[in-house]
């Protein structure tokens, strides 16, 4: 782990347009990950099953365009826009509200294999130093620096009065273009991000082809999938769903599905969820 | 009633027991002479008073089942899952949020279980007589075990224990089913004694009064919601847990009990609508195909259902055509399906094909497999 000020010629330039850039910076990971391309994913902790599968393909197409990925290793859309980012062999920051020692020794369950994990494919950063504990301010606080080392920020899901709109505020405060991307009308984890795209705050975000075009890079386009193929992958793009309710919509029998939904599976394009219903990977 | 089978077994033809256990004994084959007391055995040996061997008790009809398939609107996919898991003794999870019928499905169980022969009978029926649950005017079990223990059920009462040593629930649902609802409200302590009979399908309570082991194959249907709140992934209302809230929760069903399932089916909310429609299949329907299922098994492997299959016997009676194979082979490399897995799926796959009457495994049996198959 290092600490570095922002004399120091490797400091992230992008955190020197800040009113108040950290001082120093901890890091521990590659410090490469810090100073090339890079995009901030956040969103809520509470996401949907649509903001999973959103944020994590959007992580997975940037890091196969080698753009790196940050964001702040909370649960939910934090968390599934660095697996989306290490899924695809890419590189991804954690930037953390907590000191980098105290965090990892908090921290258990799936976010700690993360942690480690990004530890070895980019780097956990924080300005607090390594033993502070977390505390309501320091999320704020690290909210911004999120903000100040992506390129631009995608905000995924967000509630309203969500952290992630921190975020995107200091964003634009940055003058970084902010993309949000919508969400159904009445959902309580999209509201937040159709009130920023309604009020002018941020761009509606379509896609990653959008996200990458933003960047000036190319979005490599997957070959086109047979027809039956593509309509249950359409039927599943808003949510998971069970096979049988899957089979009444597309007016396919039960087998016919089966059979769809087996090489779909196999080809790692669906899979199940944890309840057991159908899901986009 | 176990001491009785194993005199019978040895060539012993009479017996002596108390008066209420004459049935039970008679019922193994042997001629039982029951007494009240040891001054009535010595008068009946001595000729003062003698004693006619006690009748062989009639067997219990066919009981009535609780929940027919019938009763059940939608869930055509679980009902599926359900037969497969009767048929070839696969352990099955549902997954939904309350009130979509899991109970109920698991409860239509016994409805589509086929009969106990002979041996399974006096079998099951043992244990029950160990427990002090055997029916003294029926001792012989005529419907297969179901036992559903309560999710605050202790490790003794799930697997047995005591002084002298009893059986518990996992034992008296030899050559039936154990139905854990509400599975994740179970001390995880409490379900990890179920590696045990899940692995030896038999379990060995030692106590300072001795050793006993009680056989226990049976058949695992768990139901629990999919999150503490019950709503994810009901599209009606939305869920209130945090990610990882709802991982915990799932990882109350962990690593031992969680290898052993096969199936895994999601019980989603049925639609109003199809809450009346017409022309669902009745449980009779759905048994006879399982005994025509089990008698296909029973011709390939004598002792063994497809669920426990051993790997050569997969590779023997699973084949399955070109295409399938190299479907298979792709996930496989690709790793998105275990090398136990791959087995699992295609044991599954074979039993569907059973249950279809087919001999080959055939493309739909392998994908209905893969639609069921509990791994992520
Ligand atoms: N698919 C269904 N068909 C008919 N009745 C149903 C169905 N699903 C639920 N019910 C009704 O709702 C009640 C609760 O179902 P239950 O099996 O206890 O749900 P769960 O175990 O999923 O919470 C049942 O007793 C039944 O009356
Ligand atoms: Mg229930």
């Amino acid at each position: 782990m290092i600490a570095l000020g922002p004399a120091d010629p490797r400091y992230p330039a992008r955190l020197l347009d800040l009113r108040h850039p950290p001082d120093p910076l901890w890091i521990d990971g590659d410090l490469g990950a810090l100073g090339g391309r890079a995009v901030s994913i956040v969103g809520t902790r509470r996401m949907t099953p649509y903001g999973a599968r959103v944020a994590r393909e959007l992580a997975t197409a940037l890091a196969e365009a080698d753009v790196v990925v940050v964001s702040g290793l909370a649960q939910g859309i934090d968390s599934a826009g660095h697996e989306g980012a290490l899924a695809a062999a890419g590189e991804t920051v954690a930037v953390l509200g907590a000191g980098i020692a105290s965090y990892l020794e908090e921290v258990h369950g799936k976010r700690r294999r993360l942690a480690h994990a990004i530890r070895g494919r980019g780097a956990l950063v924080s300005e607090f130093p390594p033993g502070a504990p977390a505390q309501h301010w320091t999320f704020a606080q690290r909210d911004s620096t999120i903000a100040a080392l992506g390129e631009m920020t995608v905000v995924v899901e967000a509630p309203v009065g969500s952290g992630a709109l921190i975020t995107t505020a200091e964003a634009r405060r940055l003058r970084r273009p902010v993309y949000a991307v919508p969400g159904p009308i009445g959902a309580a984890a999209s509201a937040g991000t159709n009130d920023l795209i309604a009020a002018g705050a941020a761009r509606a975000l379509t896609g990653a082809e959008m996200l990458l075009a933003a960047l000036g890079l190319r979005y490599a386009t997957r070959a086109d999938d047979p027809d039956d193929d593509a309509r249950v992958l359409d039927a599943l793009a808003a949510s998971p769903s069970d096979p049988d309710a899957l089979a009444r919509r597309l007016g396919l029998s039960t087998t016919t599905l089966a059979a769809i939904v087996a090489r779909l599976v196999i080809r790692g394009r669906i899979g199940t969820a944890a309840d057991g219903r159908l899901a986009r990977r | 009633m176990p001491r009785v089978r194993h005199a019978a077994a040895r060539g012993i033809r009479a017996v002596v027991v108390a008066t209420d256990n004459a049935g039970e004994a008679a019922a193994c084959g042997v001629a039982a002479y029951g007494f009240g007391s040891l001054r009535d055995v010595v008068e009946h040996l001595d000729g003062r008073v003698r004693v006619a061997p006690c009748a062989v008790p009639p067997r219990a009809g066919e009981p009535r089942h609780e929940v027919d398939l019938a009763d059940i609107a939608g869930q055509e996919t679980p009902k599926r899952a359900l037969e497969i898991a009767a048929a070839g003794g696969h352990n099955l999870l549902f997954v939904g949020p309350p009130g979509t019928g899991k109970t109920m499905l698991a409860r239509a169980l016994p409805s589509i279980l086929p009969p106990l022969d002979d041996d399974e009978a006096i079998a099951a029926s043992a244990i029950h007589s160990v427990a002090g649950l055997a029916d003294p005017r029926h001792p012989i079990l005529t419907a297969r075990p179901f036992r559903a223990p309560h999710h605050t059920a202790s490790h003794l009462a799930l697997v047995g224990g005591g002084s002298p040593p009893r059986p518990g629930e996992a034992s008296l649902a030899h050559c039936g089913a154990l139905f854990l609802d509400e599975v994740a409200e179970f001390s995880p302590s409490v379900l990890d004694t179920l590696r045990e009979p899940l692995e030896e399908r038999a379990i060995t309570i030692s106590r300072a009064a001795g050793a006993a082991t009680y056989p226990a194959r049976f058949l695992l249907v768990a139901a629990m919601n999919p999150c503490p709140c019950g709503r994810y992934g009901d599209p009606a209302l939305e869920c209130r847990c945090l990610p990882e809230q709802v991982e915990r929760y799932r990882g109350r069903l962990s690593g031992p009990l969680l290898d052993r399932i096969d199936l895994r089916a999601h019980v989603p909310r049925v639609p109003y609508e199809r809450l009346r429609d017409e022309g669902r299949e009745r449980s009779s329907e759905v048994r006879e195909r399982v005994i025509g299922a089990r008698e296909r098994m029973r011709a390939r492997t004598p002792t063994r259902v497809n669920a426990d299959l051993t790997v050569a016997e997969v590779r023997r009676h699973c084949g399955v055509d070109g295409e399938t194979e190299a479907l298979l082979a792709e996930a496989v490399r690709a790793r998105r399906l275990s090398a136990r897995g791959y087995h699992r799926v295609l044991r599954v796959a074979r039993t569907a094909a059973d249950l279809a009457a087919s001999d080959p495994v055939r493309g739909e049996d392998v994908a209905l497999a893969l639609l069921l198959r509990a791994e992520p």
